[in-house]
């Protein structure tokens, strides 16, 4: 009997340590050592098309992970030099069912999608989203206009004038048919390491709204190839952390 | 032939070495522990055949193709099949856990039992009864692969396009014959995020990648292939149940591979083609209302 009972506590010992190793998995796998961002609270308004709780969440793509944003602050403290990355942190947090507005400052410089499709705005009210230019600009790449834009509200850019995506969607079994994507296009050529005072660096600042989903996690990712590799997909894009992270609706 | 005991464990000896090693099948199956591995042997194989038959719809998918359901039902019989088989080898390993354990610190270790000679009728049945199990598994298994091998020319196409770590579709022009005769044009390729199916049409899926190979699996219209960069990979199907179900990637892609999912619906004609004309200007189109139940 004793050595049954010992058996048996043993397995059930071993079972609740790997229990808490994959929780501890589990929990660092949706967190960010860069900590969360939390959406600010603008009250309720009909930004959204109709009555909801209004938030609001600002961060940036930088071109170099080792440089600093306007604060002064490292974008990704020990991240890889020379690799781009958003900042100040990759995860987010919003309330639920609420509109969320967002402003994403890109600095980065870009090229040409894989797929044309993540060219188009998806998911954002109205299917759009704004663009507002700042400091020196370049010509698009069909060569002709300058790729500067003044707040109208757009529903895609050129495939090939990309910096960036924001492409959110669900976890499987949270919202399947929840997915929002933004092109960021791409800035100027003085976009460099994020050096000093960042605003007299070219660079687009992208705002768009969309209605959150129920409580869950959502994961996000840049459909941009900006990494080394096969299909410029290693590297930065297959680092977690720098090109991809989480909104975590509460 | 005598026998002496020890804590249980019964060691006979034999007055010829042949009778040792190769008693006749009838004091073969007489001995206790080739009894009690029979009874165990046929209650497992009983409990596994009802498993089998009555479970198996039970944990398996809602299908929505008559693919899908062919897929069942082929998990259903393989099941069924193998049921005798990991009867016996369950069978074995439970009465020796049970019949031969060590019970006490008094226990000696068992002798070493005879040494084992071929014996030509175990040998030779087991090699038919495997070789008839084989042969039936692969005759089912090539039969329904030929059966879901007809190609509908006036199919409807869906291009699929795998890149990390989503999938799109594109329904490029065609025009579509919808039942009833009713026909549905599609002027310009249209472009999703989401998969929308109409019950009832043949479907062919034309599916690449625009990175690294990817698998295009449909949970529930019971097929799958791979995504390669530059191949055309084409998979068929006419879904004939309405229902939402989702778009996996079954080949580990990379960081976010697990996140590779997408909506998708069989729905019916009237949706789809409502669906399809918001695409026309240009816009990419997410998931629609749809309409759940069965046939």
């Amino acid at each position: 009997m004793r050595r049954l009972l010992g058996a048996g506590g043993a397995v059930l010992l071993g079972a609740a340590v790997i229990a808490l190793v994959g929780v501890g998995f589990s929990a660092q796998a949706y967190s960010s050592p860069r900590g969360v961002l939390k959406a600010t609270s603008l009250g309720m308004d009909t930004t959204c098309g109709k009555s909801l709780p209004h938030v609001t969440l600002s961060f940036a793509t930088y071109a170099d992970a080792s440089g600093t944003n306007d604060a002064g602050q490292q974008v990704h403290p020990g991240g890889n030099p020379s690799w781009p990355s958003y900042g100040p942190t990759n995860v987010f947090q919003a309330p639920a069912h609420a509109c969320v507005t967002m402003h994403i400052t890109q600095y980065d410089s870009g090229g040409t999608l894989n797929n044309p499709v993540f060219a188009k705005v998806q998911g954002t009210v109205g299917d759009t989203e704004s663009v507002v230019s700042s400091g020196k600009s370049i010509s698009g790449c069909d060569g002709t206009s300058p790729l500067t834009f003044n707040g109208t509200p757009i529903s895609a850019i050129q495939p090939c004038d990309v910096g960036h995506t924001f492409s959110l969607r669900g976890l499987p079994g949270i919202a399947p048919g929840f997915f929002v994507n933004v092109p960021l296009p791409l800035a100027g050529d003085a976009a460099g390491d994020n050096v000093g005072d960042l605003n007299t660096d070219p660079h687009q600042t992208v705002t768009f709204s969309f209605i959150s989903g129920p409580k869950g996690t959502y994961a996000w990712n840049c459909e941009y190839p900006c990494g080394l590799s096969v299909a410029s997909f290693g590297a930065v894009m297959g680092a977690y952390g720098y090109m991809s992270g989480y909104l975590h609706v509460v | 032939m005598s026998s002496n005991h020890n804590h249980g464990i019964h060691h006979a000896t034999y007055e010829s070495i042949d009778e040792e090693v190769a008693p006749g099948l009838h004091k073969q199956l007489h001995r206790q522990y080739v009894r009690g591995t029979i009874y165990v042997w046929f209650l497992l194989t009983v409990g596994g055949v009802l498993a089998g038959i009555y479970l198996t719809p039970i944990f398996m998918p809602h299908m929505n193709s008559p693919e899908g359901r062919a897929a069942v039902e082929t998990v259903r019989v393989f099941t069924v099949a193998a049921a005798p088989v990991a009867a016996l080898v369950c069978a074995v390993a439970i009465y020796s856990l049970i019949n031969s354990r060590h019970r006490s610190h008094l226990d000696t270790p068992p002798v070493d039992g005879p040494p084992l000679r071929g014996n030509a009728l175990a040998s030779g049945a087991w090699l038919v009864v495997s070789t008839l199990l084989v042969v039936f598994l692969l005759t089912w298994g090539l039969a329904e692969w030929s059966s879901q091998q007809v190609v509908h020319a006036d199919a409807l196409q869906v291009n699929v396009t795998g890149q990390q770590w989503l999938w799109t579709y594109s329904y490029p022009a065609q025009t579509v014959i919808l039942p009833g005769g009713k026909t549905l044009s599609i002027p310009k390729a249209v472009d999703a995020t989401t998969l929308n199916l109409p019950i009832d049409v043949p479907v062919q899926f034309n599916v690449t990648s625009e990175d690294v190979t990817h698998g295009f699996y449909p949970t529930q219209l019971g097929i799958q292939g791979d995504a390669n960069p530059g191949v055309n990979d084409v998979l068929r199907t006419t879904p004939d149940r309405l229902g939402k179900f989702v778009v996996r990637c079954s080949q580990i892609c990379g960081l976010y591979h697990a996140y590779m999912y997408t909506q998708a619906a069989v729905v019916p004609d009237s949706t789809f083609t409502a669906w399809i004309a918001q695409g026309s200007a240009g816009q990419v189109l997410t998931s629609a209302k749809t309409t759940r139940g069965a046939r």
